[in-house]
């Protein structure tokens, strides 16, 4: 059994289908109680108080369970997606539905008819971690929107798993974004954010399949990138460049150099004072943080505790250019909060690059450095200036660890 | 491939009339998976020789995921596969989700691509009282429903309930109606009773199994009555059958 003290356990599946497709104007309804939406929009969707309501609950009540009053809950849906004039409506299944037994695939199918718009069902339980079910959330929704035959473009890019829970505001991957262009990249679509300037925010989804490489920065990506390999042959490299030698090692994967990514990287001129650092949080943003720790700031040893499943990141699958991460004997996968605070606490351990919720775990004298994971704190950070991906990721990184 | 649920009012014959088309379809040459959907576990019996194969969900509970198809699958007579779902003791847990759970592990297990069946007959407990019981009629499970039922009143009203399921759901891509199995219980004009039933419900009646005590001495005997003697008239109904089962597939893949 789990024990939380300090810490709420991390967002799960349904948490995740709504970061995922938040950004998409569609209507993302959650097959739970009265109220089962209120936690996502209120808490872990910090995006909901600048915008019009994307995410409602089915509001169900004891009797609705008990005598499946399916009809009552599919007209609800019905009205709300016509009066809301939304581009797509997505189902998405609770610990309720995963009981008993609701058939969403077969209520996609009624509402889909009865409204003329796209409809399709995302399969969560409630009980599986955020990033999986952003994972099934991007799955389905390129199944429903990509264009198999979206004009092709030289150097293309796609960048998958940048959802709010992992990697923030979309500000925070823009610093990407520009490596990619500076790089030679030309951005088609980042899921899931909308990008500037397009009147749908579907297109970038439509034109994903015409890109010439996809870029995983999160563990939610990662299925979509398989299956955009088996589909369309498009190609992946899997990392969170953090700082400036990260960039130049990503962007040696997307190019197809995965051995140019090994190359001795020279000391860094400004090294930090730490000898062993510890960092906690998403796995694939986890193992761009010690890239960047090692190779820019000289930190010899940096441990990953990897709060959602990090396994599938080293299951290297066809298609896949080099992952920006290894497996190394001080690494774990846990959210336990127990565990982390022994590892924050170990006497060794001189530097912690975590949310700042797990500062209250910290007892010893370990420099902490404050990177916000919105599974964890949610809105509490949203609006904290922080930075990590690439030469943006250093400067902050940098004020932390060399002005200290 | 063809995927076929029998429905049909408790009691009616479904597991005699399933296993009755196993029996004739095995002998055929087909390959044959027939999945009893009943916590008795007694809807592959007559095919094993009285014993049933171990229960899946009872496996789940018990030992967890199996690790292979053939820990909780039989092969009975006719080569048929005969796997049993379980369910809980009566009067606790709740049978419609552990039947999904079930028909999830067979999926994930890739039972369908193991065994490469011919047709699939999933043989259902009684009417369809929630919404795990009609998980075989949904999209990617069965493909069409029978329904199992005789002349008498009870019989035909637990058919209109299964049908008018059925067509409230059609919007949802569930299974077709493929007809009605008569299962006579030896009523006055029973036939033309079905007949009639089956016209005014806009179906047919697919097949009509007379009452034949030597059913029920095979039966005795832990076998069908296809088994016991192929060359009875009864038994041949039963092939009769079979052929309407494997015509719904070459309907469907003429579709």
């Amino acid at each position: 059994m789990k024990e939380y003290h300090h810490l709420l356990p991390l967002a799960t599946g349904y948490f995740g289908v709504s970061s995922a497709l938040y950004d998409f104007d569609g209507l993302v309804v959650i097959y739970g109680p009265a109220g089962g939406a209120w936690h996502i929009n209120i808490e872990d969707e910090p995006r909901w108080y600048r915008g019009p309501a994307t995410v409602v609950g089915a509001g169900l009540l004891e009797m609705d369970v008990i005598l499946g009053n399916d009809a009552k809950f599919i007209d609800n849906i019905v009205q709300t997606a016509k009066g809301l004039e939304r581009r797509f409506v997505a189902l998405s299944g609770t610990p309720i539905s995963e009981i008993i037994g609701t058939d969403l695939k077969g209520f996609a199918r009624t509402i889909e008819a009865r409204t003329n718009m796209p409809v399709f069902m995302v399969p969560t339980a409630g009980s599986e971690p955020y990033a999986e079910g952003a994972s099934k959330a991007l799955l389905a929704l390129a199944d429903k929107f990509m264009d198999p035959d979206a004009p092709k473009v030289a150097n293309g890019i796609n960048v998958l798993g940048a959802i709010h829970l992992s990697t923030g505001k979309e500000v925070h991957i823009e610093p990407l974004l520009g490596a990619l262009r500076t790089g030679g990249f030309e951005p088609v679509a980042v899921f899931s954010a909308s990008r500037p300037g397009q009147a749908d925010p579907l297109s970038g989804v439509r034109r994903a399949p015409g890109a010439a490489v996809n870029a995983v920065v999160s563990t939610s990506g990662l299925a979509l990138a398989r299956r955009m390999f088996a589909d369309y042959g498009i190609p992946y490299a899997v990392g969170m460049p953090v700082g400036r030698a990260g960039r130049e090692a990503f962007l040696a994967l997307l190019r197809g150099e995965a051995s140019a990514s090994d190359r001795p990287v020279p000391a860094p001129d400004r090294p930090a004072p730490h000898r062993h650092a510890l960092v906690v949080g998403e796995p694939v943003l986890g193992h761009g943080l010690r890239h960047c720790l090692r190779h820019d700031f000289g930190v010899d040893r940096v441990d990953v505790v990897s709060v959602s499943p990090g396994d599938a990141l080293f299951r290297q699958g066809e298609g896949c250019l080099g992952v920006l991460a290894a497996r190394e004997a001080g690494d774990l996968d846990t959210d336990e909060e127990g565990r982390i605070a022994e590892l924050m606490n170990d006497p060794d351990v001189d530097l912690i690059v975590a949310d700042p919720c797990y500062r209250a775990l910290l007892r010893g004298r370990a420099a902490f450095v404050p990177l916000p994971h919105i599974a964890m704190s949610a809105r509490i950070h949203w609006d904290m200036a922080y930075e990590y991906a690439v030469d943006a990721g250093y400067d902050y990184l940098a004020g932390h660890l060399l002005h200290a | 491939m063809i995927k076929v649920a029998i429905y049909g009012k408790g009691g009616i014959g479904k597991s005699t009339v399933t296993s009755g088309i196993s029996a004739a379809l095995g002998t055929r040459g087909y390959n044959v998976m027939q999945l009893g959907c009943d916590p008795k576990t007694d809807s592959t019996i007559n095919l094993l020789g009285g014993t049933p194969p171990p229960p899946i969900l009872q496996y789940l509970q018990e030992k967890g995921r199996p690790d292979s198809l053939e820990q909780i699958a039989r092969r009975g007579f006719g080569n048929v596969v005969c796997m049993e779902v379980g369910g809980p003791t009566p009067g606790v847990g709740c049978f419609g989700r552990g039947m999904l759970t079930a028909f999830e592990l067979l999926d994930e297990m890739g039972a369908y691509e193991a065994y490469q069946p011919d047709v699939v007959l999933y043989d259902i407990l009684a009417d369809i009282v929630c919404g795990g019981i009609a998980v075989p009629m949904r999209e990617g499970f069965a493909d069409k429903v029978c329904i199992v039922t005789s002349g008498e009143k009870m019989a035909l009203l637990a058919a209109r309930n299964i049908i008018l399921a059925l067509r409230n759901f059609a919007d949802r891509n569930y299974a077709e109606l493929g007809g009605l199995i008569l299962n006579c219980r030896d009523m006055a004009d029973e036939v033309e009773r079905v007949r009639d039933f089956a016209a005014e419900m806009r179906t047919e009646v697919v097949g009509v199994i007379p009452r034949d005590t030597a059913i029920h001495a095979f039966e005795e005997q832990g076998r069908t009555i296809v088994e016991g003697d192929p060359t009875l008239p009864t038994s041949a109904r039963f092939f009769d059958l079979a052929g309407t089962i494997v015509n719904f597939a070459a309907e469907r893949n003429a579709a």
